[in-house]
C-alpha cells in the first residue's frame, strides 16, 4: 500500500509542473497550427493607393497566387494588365496591352524582387523570418492583426508600416495596409481566397 | 703581374694556414652580409632609373587603382545554374573571401538610394550640354509630356508605386534618364546588370565579384599566398561553374611558380649531364676545389650586391650561372695546365696565370662598365660578377695552387696535335657557312616590343582575361589617360581639355568620370544653358499641370517638379556622385592620395595630390593626338600598350646593346695592350664575335626578339668568347693541348648549365639560355677547331 501511494505521489508530481504551468497558444502559433495543411493560396485582391499625387485612391484589381515557400504570382488585370512571377529565385515581369503579353524582364528588377520576398513573408506570417527583419506588434486577436515595422533603416525610409488583418479562420489573409515614408497609403484587401486550390503547371513559369 | 703570382706562391707555400684563414673569412664575411640581404622582385630593376619615358610610365601605372583590383568571373556551364543558383554561389564564395587578402569586396550594387534619380535629376542642369537640351527639347512636347504622364499614371497603380511616387512628384517627365547617360561613361563593364540581386550578365550565366587586394604586384611571395587563396574559394563551388580570377598579382604568382618549376627541371637535368662530364673528364679529388672556386665566387659577388643595395634585386641572382661558368674556367685552365709535368709548379703557375689574368682582367673591365648604366639591375649585376670575377682571380693565382696538383693524366703534358691542310680547309668551310648563316639569321634580328612579354603568360591566364573582357564588354588594347593635379577641378579640365582633341569615333568610346563630373567652367556654361532653355519654354510647368489633372493627378502633384525648375542649379561636387551610391566607381577612376614615393620626370608629377584616370581605345590616331607638346600643355600623360613597347625597344637598343659595343671596345683595348700583336688580337677576339653572330643568327632565324635576358645573354657569350679566344691563343702559342683540353671541359659544363635552362617556361630563362647556348656553340668550336686551322705556334707568336 505504501509502495503504492509513493507512486501515485511521484506521478502527481510529475505531472503537476506540467499542468500549472501550461501557457495559451500565442497567435502565432495558433497561425502556424491553422495554417500547417496550407500550401498554396490563390486570391482576388483590390489595391486602393492613396497617394499625394492624385485627388482619388488609385484602384486597380488583380490575382495573387502563391505556394510555399517561395513562389508569387501577382497579376493586375483591371485597369491594364501587368505582373510578375516570383520563382524559387528566378522571376519575370510582363505586361500587356492587349491580347498578346510582352515580357518586359526575364527576372525582377532589384525593387520588386525585394516586395516580392516581402509579400512572401507578410503572407507566411512565420514570426521567426517575420522577426529577422521586422519589429513585431499585435495590434489585435480578434480578427487577428499584426503590426511590421522595418528594422532596416534603407527600407524604413519607404515603408514606414505594414499592418495584416487575417480572417477569423486564421488562414489566409484578408488585407494589408502599407504606410509609406511620404504618409501615402496602399490598402490591399483581399477575396475569393481559395486554399489549396489546383494550380496550372505554367502558374509560376509564363505570363 | 707574374712574378707577384710566382712570389706569392713561394711565400704562402710554407703558410697554407694563412691561405685556409683567407678561406674562412672570405665565407664568414659572405654569409654575415647575405644574412642581412633583402630581395625584391620588380621588372623596374632592369629599366633606366633616369628620367626615361618607360621607367614613369610603369610607375604611373603602378599608381592606378585598378593595379590592386581583382576580378573574378564565375561561370554557370549548364542553364539549371545559371540565374538564381549562381546568384547564391556568387553571394557565397564573396562572404568567404579572407579579408586579409581581399577588401572592398562588391557583388551587388551598393545601398539603394531611395532618392537617386532626383539626385541626378539635380544634377541634370550642371551637364545640361547641346546635346542634352537638343534631346529634352523632345521630351516636352504636348504629345510626350501626354504619354509619359500615363505611363507614370499606370506605374503608381502597380506595386513599383510604392517607391516611385516622391520620384515621379519630383521629375514627371523622366528628365533624369539624360543624366543616366552620362553616368553609363562610368562604365568600364558595359555589359554588367544586375540580376538576381548581383552583378550578372543578361543572360545571368555570368557573376562578377570585385575586390581590391592589398597584395603588392611586385611582392612575390604574398602573390602566391594571394593563388593559394584562389584555389581555397574555387574548391568550394559547386560542379559546373567555373571561376575565371584576373589580377595583376596572379601574373606575379604565376611567374613566381614557373621559375620555381624551372629551376628544380633544369638544376636537376644540370646536375646529371655535369655529373656525366665529371665523370669523363675530372675523376679526381681535386674536383671539391675546382667546385669550392665558383662556389666562394658567387658568396663574394652576392655579398657584394647585398652591402650595397637593400632590397636587392633577385633578377640580380638569376645571372648566378653567368660567374659560375666563368670562374669554372679559371679554376679548369689552372687545373690541366699544373697537370702538365714539364717544369716545376712554380714555372707552370707562370704559364697558367697569363692567359687567367688576361681573360681575367677583360671581363672584369667589361663587367665594371656596367656601373656607369643607367639600369639599377645591371649596376646590382656589375658588381656581383666584377667583385665575384676578383674574388675567383685571386683565389685562383694565389689559393688554390697550393691545394690543387693539376689533372694526373697525360692529356695535360701533349702538345697540340697539328692540323692537315684537308682538315683545315673543311673547318674553314664549315666556319664559313656557319657565318653565312649567322648574317642571313642577323638580318632579321629585332627587339621584343612589349612590356608583358618580359614574363611569362600562362595560357589559362591570357585566355581567362580575353574572355572576361569578352564577357563583360571591357574593351580591348585601352589606353590610359592620367591627368594629375592639385584639385579635382583641375584633373577634370585638364582631361576634358585634351579629350576634346579626339576624333568623334574616338571620342565616344572614352570611359571616364568627366562626362558626368564636367569642370566647373563647362559646369556653369551648362548651367546658363539649362536657364536659359526654360526661359525659352515657360509653359511646360502649365502644360504638365494640365494634363495631369485631366489624369487624375492632383493640382500640386509636381510641385517639387515646378519647383525645380526655377531653383538656381548648383554645381555637381564629388560629395555629390558619392551621395548618388557611384563612389566605388569614381574611385577606380580618380586617386586622391598623399603618395609614398615622389617621382618627378618628364615634367609630370604623380605625387600631387589627385590623379584621374580615363580609358580611350589604343589606336593610332589617340597615340598620335597625345604628343609630347599635348602632354605637357594640358598636363596629361598617355600610357597604351604600343607605347610601351616603343619604348621598351628603344630602351633595349639604346642601354643594352649600346652597353655590349662598349664593353665589346673595351675588351678590344685591354687585348690589344696586353697582346700588342694583331694576329694575337684577333685570335682572342675571334671566338667571342663568332659566338655573337651565332647566337643573332640563331634568334633571327627563329624569329625570336630579342629581350632584357637574351641581351644579358649576349653580355656572358662576350664574356666567355673572350676567354676561350685568350685560352686558345694561349694554347696555340704554347701547343698545350691541356688548355684546349681545358676550353672544351670548361666550354661543355656551359653548355650543360645552359643547355638545361632551354628546358624552362620563363621567357627570361628560356632566353638566357638560348642565347648564352647558341652563342657559346659558336664560340667553343671556333676556339677548339677554327683557331688552330687559322693560326700555328709560329704564325701567331710572329
Amino acid at each position: 500500500m505504501r509502495t503504492l501511494l509513493m507512486s501515485f505521489l511521484v506521478l502527481m508530481m510529475t505531472i503537476a509542473p506540467a499542468s500549472s504551468f501550461s501557457k495559451e497558444l500565442t497567435l502565432f502559433e495558433r497561425i502556424k497550427i491553422a495554417n500547417e495543411d496550407v500550401h498554396s493560396l490563390k486570391a482576388t485582391f483590390t489595391q486602393s493607393s492613396k497617394l499625394a499625387l492624385f485627388n482619388d485612391p488609385l484602384v486597380v484589381s488583380g490575382e495573387l497566387t502563391l505556394q510555399k515557400p517561395e513562389f508569387l504570382r501577382w497579376e493586375y488585370t483591371k485597369p491594364s494588365v501587368s505582373g510578375f512571377i516570383l520563382n524559387d529565385g528566378d522571376g519575370l515581369q510582363w505586361t500587356s496591352t492587349g491580347r498578346n503579353y510582352s515580357v518586359v524582364r526575364t527576372e525582377l528588377s532589384t525593387f520588386l524582387r525585394t516586395m516580392a520576398s516581402q509579400m512572401l513573408l507578410w503572407v507566411n506570417i512565420d514570426e521567426e523570418a517575420l522577426s529577422e527583419d521586422f519589429r513585431v506588434t499585435i495590434l489585435s486577436t480578434e480578427p487577428p492583426v499584426i503590426k511590421l515595422e522595418s528594422k532596416d533603416k534603407e527600407m524604413a525610409k519607404f515603408i514606414k508600416s505594414i499592418v495584416i488583418e487575417l480572417p477569423v479562420s486564421l488562414r489566409g489573409i484578408s488585407r494589408i495596409i502599407v504606410t509609406e515614408g511620404n504618409d501615402s497609403i496602399i490598402t490591399l484587401t483581399f477575396s475569393n481566397i481559395e486554399i489549396n486550390p489546383v494550380l496550372s503547371e505554367t502558374t509560376f513559369v509564363k505570363p | 703581374m707574374i712574378r707577384i703570382v710566382s712570389n706569392a706562391y713561394s711565400y704562402f707555400a710554407q703558410r697554407r694556414l694563412l691561405l685556409i684563414l683567407c678561406i674562412c673569412g672570405i665565407v664568414l664575411c659572405s654569409a654575415l652580409s647575405l644574412y642581412t640581404m633583402t630581395l625584391e622582385e620588380n621588372i623596374g630593376y632592369m629599366l633606366p632609373d633616369t628620367e626615361s619615358r618607360l621607367n614613369s610610365d610603369l610607375d604611373i601605372i603602378q599608381s592606378a587603382p585598378l593595379q590592386r583590383k581583382v576580378i573574378i568571373t564565375l561561370k554557370a556551364e549548364d542553364d539549371d545554374l545559371s540565374g538564381s543558383v549562381l546568384a547564391k554561389t556568387t553571394a557565397l564564395i564573396a562572404e568567404a573571401m579572407n579579408p586579409e587578402f581581399f577588401t572592398d569586396v562588391m557583388y551587388k550594387p551598393e545601398s539603394l538610394n531611395p532618392k537617386f534619380f532626383i539626385a541626378l535629376r539635380d544634377m541634370l542642369p550642371s551637364l545640361f550640354s547641346k546635346e542634352i537640351e537638343q534631346h529634352v527639347g523632345q521630351m516636352i512636347t504636348e504629345e510626350e509630356i501626354a504619354t509619359t504622364l500615363r505611363k507614370q499614371k499606370q506605374r503608381l497603380g502597380t506595386m513599383e508605386g510604392l517607391v516611385l511616387s516622391s520620384t515621379i512628384a519630383a521629375d514627371p517627365l523622366n528628365l533624369h534618364q539624360n543624366a543616366l547617360k552620362n553616368l553609363a561613361a562610368l562604365a568600364y563593364m558595359r555589359n554588367i546588370r544586375v540580376l538576381h540581386g548581383v552583378y550578372m550578365t543578361e543572360d545571368g550565366k555570368h557573376s562578377l565579384i570585385m575586390a581590391s587586394t592589398p597584395v603588392k604586384v611586385t611582392d612575390s611571395k604574398a602573390a602566391v599566398a594571394l593563388e593559394d587563396e584562389f584555389h581555397r574559394l574555387f574548391k568550394m563551388l559547386p560542379t559546373g561553374i567555373t571561376p575565371i580570377a584576373i589580377s595583376a598579382q596572379r601574373y606575379t604568382a604565376a611567374n613566381v611558380l614557373t621559375i620555381k618549376d624551372d629551376i628544380e627541371i633544369t638544376s636537376i637535368f644540370a646536375c646529371i649531364l655535369l655529373f656525366l662530364i665529371a665523370i669523363i673528364f675530372l675523376r679526381t679529388k681535386q674536383l671539391f676545389f675546382l667546385l669550392l672556386l665558383p662556389c666562394l665566387s658567387y658568396c663574394a659577388g652576392a655579398a657584394a650586391v647585398a652591402i650595397g643595395w637593400r632590397p636587392a634585386s633577385a633578377m640580380t641572382f638569376g645571372f648566378g650561372p653567368v660567374l659560375v661558368g666563368m670562374t669554372i674556367d679559371f679554376g679548369l685552365h689552372l687545373y690541366y695546365i699544373l697537370g702538365s709535368n714539364t717544369e716545376s709548379k712554380s714555372e707552370l703557375l707562370k704559364k697558367a696565370s697569363v692567359p687567367i689574368v688576361i681573360s681575367g682582367v677583360t671581363t672584369i673591365a667589361a663587367f665594371a662598365l656596367l656601373m656607369l648604366s643607367p639600369v639599377p639591375g645591371l649596376r646590382q649585376l656589375s658588381a656581383f660578377i666584377t667583385v665575384g670575377l676578383t674574388t675567383a682571380l685571386i683565389l685562383t693565382l694565389f689559393v688554390f695552387p697550393h691545394f690543387i696538383t693539376g689533372c694526373e693524366r697525360p692529356v695535360a703534358s701533349r702538345p697540340l696535335s697539328p692540323s692537315s691542310p684537308l682538315r683545315r680547309v673543311v673547318i674553314l668551310a664549315v666556319a664559313v657557312w656557319f657565318l653565312v648563316i649567322g648574317c642571313f639569321g642577323i638580318s632579321d634580328l629585332h627587339f621584343q616590343d612589349h612590356i608583358r612579354s618580359l614574363g611569362v603568360r600562362p595560357d589559362y591566364l591570357v585566355d581567362g582575361e580575353k574572355m572576361v573582357r569578352k564577357i563583360w564588354g571591357t574593351p580591348e588594347n585601352e589606353a590610359l589617360l592620367f591627368a594629375s593635379g592639385d584639385s579635382v577641378d583641375t584633373v577634370v579640365h585638364n582631361t576634358h581639355e585634351s579629350l576634346a582633341l579626339l576624333p568623334k569615333e574616338d571620342a565616344t568610346s572614352v570611359i571616364g568620370l568627366t562626362p558626368l563630373l564636367p569642370c566647373l567652367d563647362v559646369q556653369k556654361v551648362n548651367q546658363e544653358n539649362w536657364m536659359n532653355f526654360w526661359a525659352m519654354h515657360p509653359d511646360v510647368a502649365t502644360q504638365v499641370q494640365e494634363q495631369g489633372r485631366t489624369l487624375g493627378f492632383a493640382k500640386h502633384a509636381f510641385s517639387p517638379f515646378y519647383d525645380f525648375l526655377k531653383t538656381q542649379p548648383h554645381d555637381i561636387s564629388l560629395q555629390n556622385l558619392r551621395k548618388l551610391g557611384v563612389g566605388s566607381l569614381v574611385d577606380t577612376l580618380l586617386v586622391e592620395r598623399v603618395p609614398s614615393r615622389t617621382t618627378v620626370t618628364d615634367g609630370t608629377d604623380i605625387s600631387r595630390a589627385v590623379t584621374l584616370i580615363s580609358y580611350l581605345p589604343d589606336t593610332i590616331t589617340v597615340n598620335a593626338a597625345f604628343s609630347p607638346k599635348v602632354e605637357e600643355e594640358y598636363g596629361v600623360r598617355l600610357i597604351s600598350g604600343s607605347r610601351l613597347g616603343n619604348e621598351l625597344a628603344k630602351v633595349l637598343t639604346s642601354t643594352f646593346a649600346q652597353f655590349i659595343i662598349y664593353a665589346f671596345f673595351l675588351i678590344i683595348v685591354c687585348i690589344a695592350v696586353i697582346h700588342r700583336s694583331l694576329k694575337q688580337c684577333v685570335s682572342a677576339l675571334l671566338p667571342a664575335c663568332f659566338g655573337l653572330l651565332m647566337m643573332g643568327g640563331v634568334f633571327g632565324l627563329l624569329d625570336r626578339p630579342l629581350s632584357l635576358f637574351s641581351i644579358a645573354g649576349a653580355l656572358l657569350v662576350l664574356g666567355h668568347g673572350v676567354d676561350y679566344g685568350v685560352y686558345a691563343t694561349h694554347a696555340i702559342k704554347n701547343n698545350s693541348l691541356g688548355t684546349s683540353k681545358a676550353i672544351l671541359v670548361s666550354g661543355l659544363t656551359s653548355l650543360a648549365g645552359f643547355g638545361s635552362l632551354l628546358l624552362a617556361d620563363h621567357p627570361a630563362l628560356y632566353d638566357m639560355g638560348l642565347s648564352v647556348f647558341s652563342g657559346l656553340l659558336g664560340a667553343m668550336p671556333c676556339a677548339l677547331f677554327v683557331l688552330p686551322a687559322l693560326f700555328t705556334k709560329d704564325s701567331i707568336s710572329s
